[in-house]
């Protein structure tokens, strides 16, 4: 299977990190700007074929008359195949030894909305997160959509799509990790938590938080709570604070 | 009183709507942004009813009660939950009455020119969770409180203070004059932000999705932080970083002050 993307930061990334993935870039115009030149300049480096889409008029009016999935509307485009998953155990190969056994790793437990999985990947990269998990039934697929939001970070984190979040997480314990599950319901805050270990920050359901089961598996739970008059967080948003928060006294 | 001019629709047909039932009750209750007209789901428990045309009620709000396909479309979209509102133009508030009575310790945002109503709802809620006092944004290129904005904020937009400036760089130097510092952020700078004094009365500015902020905003900045990146993607989406530094100066006035 092949994703459509038309972000051109996260093309640049998928030209780096998997070159052989890109399929062709096609382009609404013969002198792109900005950061689609340079999708072209790294495309043509490597042979990729680069396709001129369709002449189409005014692009305001196209984009308003286009079918939402045509996906030839004369936007640039590039056509990459989807990054492969990989094992839970592989996610977690040498886990003790990464990073001082400081590493950090996500557990994404059925996260639906496309934006906030993208989101939650382009923080994973910036913050250097080791792999992440992604339940396979309820969580959002790896869309055109998510990758894009990701602008890269899909391509630099590596991720596993388990079928039972508790068997991967009770994999992680053995290969020594620790489960750190985000819940507003705790009681301790973000200050509490140790530092000098290896972490796998699960986050919950936009609606819904961690199951019962899943909750279970952690050896701590901590919650982001403000004083504010609204309660709690957009999880993307949480899971770039905590991540912040985790990485930043190493 | 509310004139005549202010009465017309939020933007498009479509954006004047906001639905689902969280955001609705939510706004209802508040009070801050009345709408114009409710619409419920005929299917809707009568309790659920009930409580929203009390609310409505309370407000002078006429409600009616519609099929439940009627409410779909309306709105184009299904998922209202049966709830659905008319909403006029979202009422900003005045930069001055902002200023007038800030607390010892103020934390205030100013928006440069956020341009997607996902991350702009997503920093006003980070904002109203964070405790901060009020947001500022610029008049033009800046998104607009608009339904989608509603929705993503999860309904903070009624519960802290935004208001349109013409020129944020004259209103950071007000900010300036009655001793709040203003930090821009910057993937370049050098100070990280956890080693900046949070502890004083502080405005943070947020820049545009791809072109950051201003020259003639970041001139008038008396620092200028950054977010330390330990991986390989320099690169942060600006919801994100907002509710990274908002926690970050929570953090440290909650860690200074008594412990709770």
């Amino acid at each position: 299977m092949a994703v459509h993307l038309r972000n051109p930061h996260s093309v640049l990334a998928a030209l780096e990190q998997r070159p052989q993935a890109v399929v062709e870039i096609r382009l609404p115009t013969d002198k792109p700007t900005g950061a689609w030149r340079q999708v072209v300049e790294a495309a043509r480096e490597i042979r990729v074929p680069i396709l001129r889409s369709a002449p189409v008029g005014d692009s305001r009016r196209r984009q308003r008359h286009a079918p939402a999935n045509s996906g030839r509307s004369g936007q640039a485009e590039a056509t990459v195949k989807e990054r492969a998953t990989v094992s839970v155990e592989e996610l977690f190969a040498n886990a003790v030894s990464v990073r001082d056994g400081c590493g950090l790793w996500l557990a994404l437990d059925r996260i639906q909305d496309p934006h906030n999985v993208g989101a939650i990947f382009r923080a994973a990269a910036f913050f250097g997160v080791v792999g992440v998990i992604i339940t396979r039934d309820q969580s959002a697929p790896l869309s055109q959509t998510v990758y894009d939001v990701a602008s890269g970070g899909i391509e630099h984190v590596p991720f596993s799509s388990p079928p039972n979040l508790s068997r991967a997480l009770k994999t992680a314990k053995k290969a020594g990790l620790w489960i750190l599950g985000a819940t507003e319901h705790a009681e301790t805050g973000m200050s509490d938590v140790a530092r000098d270990r290896p972490w796998v920050l699960v986050l919950g359901n936009e609606e819904g938080g961690l199951r019962r089961l899943t909750l279970d598996q952690c050896d701590c739970v901590c919650a982001l709570s403000g004083a504010g008059p609204v309660k709690s967080l957009n999880v993307s948003v949480a899971a770039g604070v905590l991540m912040s928060q985790l990485t930043s006294l190493h | 009183m509310r004139g005549k001019r202010e009465r017309k629709l939020l933007g498009s047909h479509q954006k004047c709507w906001l639905w689902g039932r969280n955001v609705v009750v939510e706004t209802l209750r508040a009070g801050k942004w009345p709408a114009l007209e409710l619409w419920l789901a005929d299917r809707l428990p009568p309790d659920a009813q009930r409580v929203a045309m009390e609310l409505a009620t309370r407000a002078e709000i006429p409600v009616s009660v519609e099929p439940y396909d009627e409410l779909t479309s309306r709105c184009r979209s299904a998922e209202h939950q049966g709830y659905l509102a008319k909403m006029p133009p979202y009422p900003y508030d005045d930069a001055a009455n902002l200023l007038r009575t800030p607390s010892p310790c103020p934390l205030y945002l100013m928006l440069d020119s956020i341009q997607d109503p996902h991350n702009f709802g997503a920093i006003v809620r980070s904002a109203a969770v964070l405790s901060a006092e009020g947001i500022f944004v610029r008049n033009r290129e800046q998104a607009e409180v608009t339904s989608a904005v509603a929705r993503s904020s999860a309904g903070a937009v009624n519960h802290i203070p935004l208001a349109r400036v013409d020129d944020l760089a004259a209103c950071a130097r007000d900010l300036q004059r009655l001793e709040i510092q203003v930090l821009g952020t910057h993937v370049d700078a050098q100070t990280k932000i956890f080693e900046c004094d949070f502890c004083r009365p502080t405005a943070v500015v947020l820049g545009n999705e791809g072109e950051g902020i201003e020259d003639d905003l970041l001139a008038t900045c008396d620092h200028i932080v950054t977010i330390p990146c330990p991986g390989k993607v320099d690169s942060l989406n600006v919801a994100a970083c907002a509710g990274i530094v908002l926690y970050e100066a929570m953090r440290q006035r909650s860690a200074k002050g008594a412990p709770s």
